[in-house]
């Protein structure tokens, strides 16, 4: 009984860090109904790029997030600006295809100049548990935690209270009628991307730490990344709490049912039979 | 062109418009007679370029029928691919099959499993449908890292003694890329083709009009996983052996995918451009694996941002001379 609620509050640790790991393609897609293919590419150039910056210069990653958080925007906002935006007139295949090129390049990129062996982000404090009582927790997953409740709630008011938040809704909701408003959908495309792609930023930081990637690793964390957005329902920032709180449960009860070596398996088919049986999401609406 | 049909042809105009699809199915003539003759006339190293340029070009055919002509993009056909290979190497560890039934059997499998998964996947519109074959793809990955029947992560070995010299494997190749062309040709050319490409402009409409969508889609999709397989067991043999990772790898998927879109999706000379251009490729950076496919990536975006007929659009809209004998050799596709 014990092990099954270790493993049960394991599983609600590591759905937070599968919240923040899929925050920024819950937005773009909710805003512009695109699923960015590229999206697990963000998150490892995320933690190639804090990775590189502790063992280059020694900056411990989370003051790196100062630069990574900017250019990772900088470089969402230019990809949606120049490329992504001119494409939605060719309809859904186009902008979908187009990531998918930006991906490859990523990957291969990243092959080149960081070859394919497996990274970590360590630091002194990276391994480190914290004794709940009942088990012992990775201080990292707590850290994880934390950031998705942070990062949700961020979000949350960001897009409710901010005059630009509220743009960005409105541009979601009727792109026709937001443009009629005066509103820039396309900066407004833009700055959703570069906002997904700053918050990947955290979240590579995140997968650095708590796990290892490789550069061909982007896509295991697009599909975990897209199964948190169907669970909890399309475009909703609470949705993708309340899913990424279920994929982490299932996959860490799963593992705990069936062995570690099927637990991503479980999470896929798990995804498969939702979106077979409930497409709208666990939490959405038809 | 014979010297009996040029004095029978009427003077003027219309010699040219009878002259430009007999040099497009001349050149296709010279073609396969060089392709037939290859190993004789080609070295080693060329013949195995052609050997995988034509494993390619039945890949590419693979999925432009599917993604092309269907508008169902696929990012997860790896997944048939790999189970043509697993399968066929199976057989001929647990069965001592012959060969020939071992590679047919390989792309069996992958058709029946593209049964199994359609009544899901086909619930699914646009982008939902290609992120479910990606799932599908990966979780066929893991199944067969984790199952011990398939040697986990090491995979299995092909049996030595099945493996045929240099110059049979090319025929077979030779023969998979011949089935793979003509049959998706006469889907295309078939009331199933038209059918794919009316649900490929509007699934909803083609519905109204009558058309069975479920049939033609089941039927462009066991076509196209049946020639994966094929392709997939095939290459098993080449390789000696099979194992996860490279072969439900992603890059196999990227690699349809670029020279389908590079080369002019849902056209039927399309792939074609694709395949040489991605052999070409492989050949001048042999070294460099990675900047192969990051080149590919690149020209997959160049190409989606100015050119979304592909390069093979590209050119039959091109005025003058060229143009017009692309559009009237290859009369079908588009």
């Amino acid at each position: 009984m014990d092990a099954w609620l270790a493993a049960t509050i394991s599983g609600i640790l590591l759905g937070g860090f599968y919240v923040v790991s899929a925050l920024g393609l819950s937005l773009v897609f909710g805003v512009m109904r695109l699923v960015n293919i590229a999206h697990g590419e963000l998150l490892l150039l995320g933690a190639y790029l804090s990775s590189v910056l502790l063992t280059t210069y020694g900056v411990d990653p989370f003051l790196g997030l100062l630069v990574t958080i900017p250019l990772l925007f900088a470089l969402g906002y230019a990809m949606q600006g120049l490329v992504l935006n001119r494409l939605f007139v060719h309809g859904t295949e186009a902008p979908m295809l187009a990531a998918f090129g930006f991906s490859v390049v990523a990957q291969n990129l990243y092959t080149l100049t960081w070859t394919g062996n497996a990274r970590s982000i360590k630091t002194s404090y990276s391994d480190r548990a914290i004794d709940l009582g009942l088990m012992h927790a990775p201080q990292m997953l707590l850290v994880a935690f934390a950031a998705a409740l942070l990062l949700v709630l961020g979000l949350h008011l960001f897009l409710q209270r901010t005059m630009t938040g509220k743009a960005i809704r409105a541009a979601a909701q009727s792109p026709q009628t937001a443009e009629v408003m005066g509103i820039n959908v396309k900066r407004i495309y833009a700055l959703t991307y570069g906002i997904g792609a700053a918050i990947a930023a955290v979240g590579g930081l995140l997968v650095g730490m708590v796990f290892s990637f490789v550069p061909s690793g982007g896509v295991l964390y697009l599909l975990k990344g897209f199964i948190v957005v169907v669970l909890g329902g399309m475009g909703s920032v609470g949705g993708t709490l309340a899913g990424g709180l279920v994929l982490g449960l299932s996959e860490s009860l799963g593992a705990k049912a069936f062995g570690t070596g099927y637990k991503d398996l479980v999470a896929l088919l798990v995804f498969l039979l939702v979106l077979t049986l409930r497409p709208q999401g666990l939490f959405g609406r038809k | 062109m014979d010297s009996n049909e040029a004095a029978l042809a009427p003077a003027g105009p219309r010699v040219g418009q009878r002259l430009r699809p007999r040099l497009g199915s001349l050149l296709l003539v010279l073609a396969v007679l060089f392709l037939l003759a290859a190993p004789q006339v080609v070295s080693r190293y060329g013949v195995f370029l052609l050997f995988t340029g034509l494993l390619y070009l039945a890949l590419a055919y693979s999925w432009n029928l599917v993604g092309g002509y269907c508008g169902l993009v696929s990012l997860g056909h790896a997944a048939f691919l790999g189970a043509g290979a697993y399968t066929s190497t199976l057989l001929l560890i647990h069965l001592s099959l012959p060969l020939p039934l071992a590679l047919l059997g390989g792309a069996t499998a992958a058709a029946v499993l593209s049964v199994i998964v359609s009544p899901p996947l086909f619930r699914l519109r646009g982008i939902y449908f290609t992120v479910g074959t990606l799932a599908l793809a990966e979780a066929l990955r893991l199944w067969m890292i984790a199952w011990p029947v398939t040697g986990g992560a090491q995979g299995l070995t092909v049996p030595h003694e099945v493996v045929p010299d240099r110059v049979a494997m090319y025929y077979t190749a030779l023969l998979v890329a011949a089935v793979a062309v003509a049959i998706v040709v006469l889907t295309v050319r078939s009331k199933i083709g038209m059918a794919l490409r009316a649900i490929r402009d509007n699934e909803d409409a083609a519905c109204n009009l009558g058309v069975s969508s479920r049939k033609a889609k089941l039927t462009a999709l066991v076509l196209s996983s049946f020639i994966a397989g094929l392709v997939g067991a095939v290459w098993s043999v080449e390789l000696g052996r099979v194992e996860p990772y490279s072969m439900f790898n992603l890059t196999w998927t990227i690699l349809m995918v670029n020279m389908v879109i590079i080369g002019g999706s849902g056209t039927l000379g399309g792939p074609v451009v694709g395949v040489v251009f991605v052999v070409a490729l492989s050949h001048y950076l042999a070294d460099y694996a990675s900047l192969q496919v990051l080149i590919t990536g690149l020209l997959v975006i160049a190409v989606v941002l100015f050119a979304p007929g592909g390069v093979w659009g590209a050119l039959r809209r091109a005025p003058g001379w060229g143009g017009r004998l692309l559009a009237r050799a290859r009369g079908g596709g588009d």
